[in-house]
């Protein structure tokens, strides 16, 4: 089960607000999905390594050299796709007021 | 010959034989998309100007009697979440509605350096979250075969160019069957290779642990043949595999299956598979036997597990890879000048803050909730419930030990058989609207792919036959970089349905 009030704080947390229908409604569905992997509760793991990566690659290192090893995309392409930039950078709302 | 008819094989040798040129090829696809894609709705934007233009390029170059490539000529459509430098890439969201990629993903400078020539991008559902291409931001796709069906998903409008008749091929993306459920939907071949062999670099990340893309196409060989061109490590994405390349070989094609031994999984053959496609498989198991496969019935004891599994790891990895559409650097942002202050989807209006500017929270929480969908949302919150406190051991820590199980499940029976025989879905295609008012009804059509994600190891969808006219796939598994075993067995497969 997953309460209304929980599907509100989650929600909050990925900063995304429900309107007074979708709360019910995304209660009702989430309720009904969680219901449904509820069923690993039951799945014996005792003793097992979780897989957070299938092949198991580890480590993968660029090579250690000073040109960029990286294609590096048009920063101005970049940088025009933004709401409001200034001297090449984003300008967002100052933020240290609002906390 | 008719272009229908013609696979990439046959087309590079009339090519060369100057008996068609590409740019016959080109205008013959961009006809079909002006007649059909008003109604299917395959294709979000079509490069008209470019592709004739590329196609006079390799015309040219026939001409003078230079090499043009693996894929030189071939008419090929992108899943519209992968980036095609200079063109709007929207994902199927409205929060990506006008985003212009500003590189091309490592996949198609492959097919372009191969001779392909890029049609278009096509349809998904947001992001790649959905089972049936109804959940884009820009309408759904029809399934070609029959329009009052879906095509399946994500990639239904790639699996719709392709059964369609709007390109000879196409690239998808397959987080939990997104590329082989499309494919048995429309009754084509999807191929979702082993994690790591094809670069990721320049597809936008869903659920980074099961993303990969692959071909969609007419039939294996051709699979087969664009997997060639786009796989292989990639500096740019450093979870490739060192020597992931994969080459073609006629051996793989020579029709021989004597002594190849095929297990099938008899979880997934219970309650829950339609008749229909329960009595295709079953003979398609048959036929197989007849031309000298080895049967095995096997057990992959944790399967039944692999759907809830799917459904907490999924949306973890989407919660996080999702932040990045904060509407601060790119995408929809109600911070936009001239964007609306108040959405039409029912969100009130910004706060008035003092200064009657929105805050940065305003700007992140109101562009986000505007610019996505139902499906995308749904998952997020999910996610991030799947990964907060008190709730993390519970749910996503106990989806990465059973993850691990299923994983072992795989190692253990490729001890044994060289390819697993599934069914690709439980049914056959649904109609259009059916499962939209019901999440975990959708989530259920993955029952039987999601497990190759999860696990690691590549799979192939190939059509397996009809009823009434709406194609069944059946789908093959094998072990990690296996991809030979898989062309190999489902080469033989459709020479027997289609003779």
């Amino acid at each position: 089960m997953i309460s209304k009030e929980q599907v509100l704080k989650s929600a909050g947390l990925a900063k995304i607000k429900l309107t007074q229908a979708e709360e019910d409604k995304f209660s009702k569905e989430l309720s009904g999905i969680i219901a449904y992997v509820d069923e690993l509760k039951k799945v014996d793991t005792r003793g097992v390594e979780p897989v957070a990566h299938a092949i198991g690659l580890e480590d993968a290192f660029r090579k250690d050299s000073k040109e960029p090893n990286i294609h590096i995309p048009q920063g101005r392409e970049l940088l025009n796709q933004a709401p409001k930039t200034k001297d090449g950078y984003v300008v967002v709302p100052r933020i240290l007021a609002d906390l | 010959m008719e272009i229908s008819d013609m696979t990439i094989k046959k087309t590079r040798e009339l090519l060369g034989k100057k008996e068609v040129s590409a740019s016959e090829l080109v205008s013959y696809y961009i006809a079909n998309i002006e007649k059909e894609n008003k109604d299917l709705n395959a294709y979000l934007s079509v490069f008209n100007d470019d592709a004739l233009k590329q196609a006079k390029k390799i015309d040219e170059r026939i001409e003078q009697g230079e090499e043009i490539g693996l894929l030189g000529g071939i008419p090929v459509a992108i899943k519209d979440n992968i980036l095609v430098e200079g063109k709007i890439a929207t994902a199927g969201s409205k929060i990506l509605e006008n985003y212009i990629s500003a590189y091309d993903a490592t996949v198609v400078s492959r097919l372009e350096a191969a001779g392909a020539i890029i049609l278009g991008k096509t349809n998904l559902d947001e992001f790649a979250m959905g089972s049936s291409c109804e959940q884009s931001a820009f309408g759904p796709t029809k399934n070609p075969r029959d329009r009052t069906y879906v095509p399946g998903g994500s990639s239904g409008g790639s699996a719709c160019a392709v059964a369609g008749d709007m390109a000879m091929a196409a690239l998808g993306s397959d987080t939990g069957g997104s590329i082989r459920q499309p494919a048995s939907f429309c009754g084509i071949v999807g191929l979702k290779p082993t994690y790591g062999r094809v670069s990721r670099f320049g597809l936008m990340a869903m659920a980074s642990s099961l993303d990969q893309i692959g071909p969609m196409a007419k039939n294996v060989y051709d699979a087969a043949l664009i997997f060639s061109v786009i796989s292989g490590q990639d500096e740019n994405d450093a979870t490739t595999l060192p020597e992931g390349s994969f080459e073609m070989d006629d051996k793989i094609f020579s029709g021989d299956i004597n002594g190849l031994k095929i297990g099938l999984p008899k979880e997934y053959f219970i309650e829950g598979l339609d008749d229909n496609v329960r009595g295709i498989i079953e003979k398609s198991v048959k036929d197989l036997e007849a031309r000298g496969a080895v049967i095995k019935p096997v057990s992959l004891p944790h399967a039944a597990n692999g759907l809830a599994t799917y459904y907490l790891i999924m949306p973890a990895e989407v919660s996080a890879n999702l932040a990045r559409y904060d509407g601060i650097r790119y995408g929809y942002s109600v911070a936009r000048e001239n964007s609306p202050s108040q959405s039409s989807s029912g969100h009130s209006a910004l706060r008035a803050s003092d200064s009657m500017r929105p805050s940065v929270w305003d700007i992140f929480v109101e562009s986000r909730s505007q610019g996505f969908g139902d499906e995308v949302r749904r998952r997020i919150i999910l996610g991030t419930f799947a990964l907060s406190s008190g709730y993390y051991d519970a749910y996503y820590h106990k989806a990465q030990l059973v993850r691990a199980l299923i994983r072992q499940d795989f190692v253990d029976t490729f001890k044994n058989v060289d390819v697993l025989l599934t069914p690709t879905s439980p049914t056959l295609p649904f109609k259009l609207g059916d499962r939209m008012q019901d999440p975990l009804s959708m989530y259920l059509a993955d029952v039987y792919t999601v497990s190759a994600n999860l696990a690691g190891i590549p799979g192939i969808s190939v059509n397996a036959g009809n009823v009434n006219g709406l194609p069944v796939g059946c789908q093959f598994l094998a072990s990690f970089r296996r991809e030979d075993l898989l062309f190999r067995v489902a080469h033989v497969y459709e020479q027997i349905v289609n003779n």
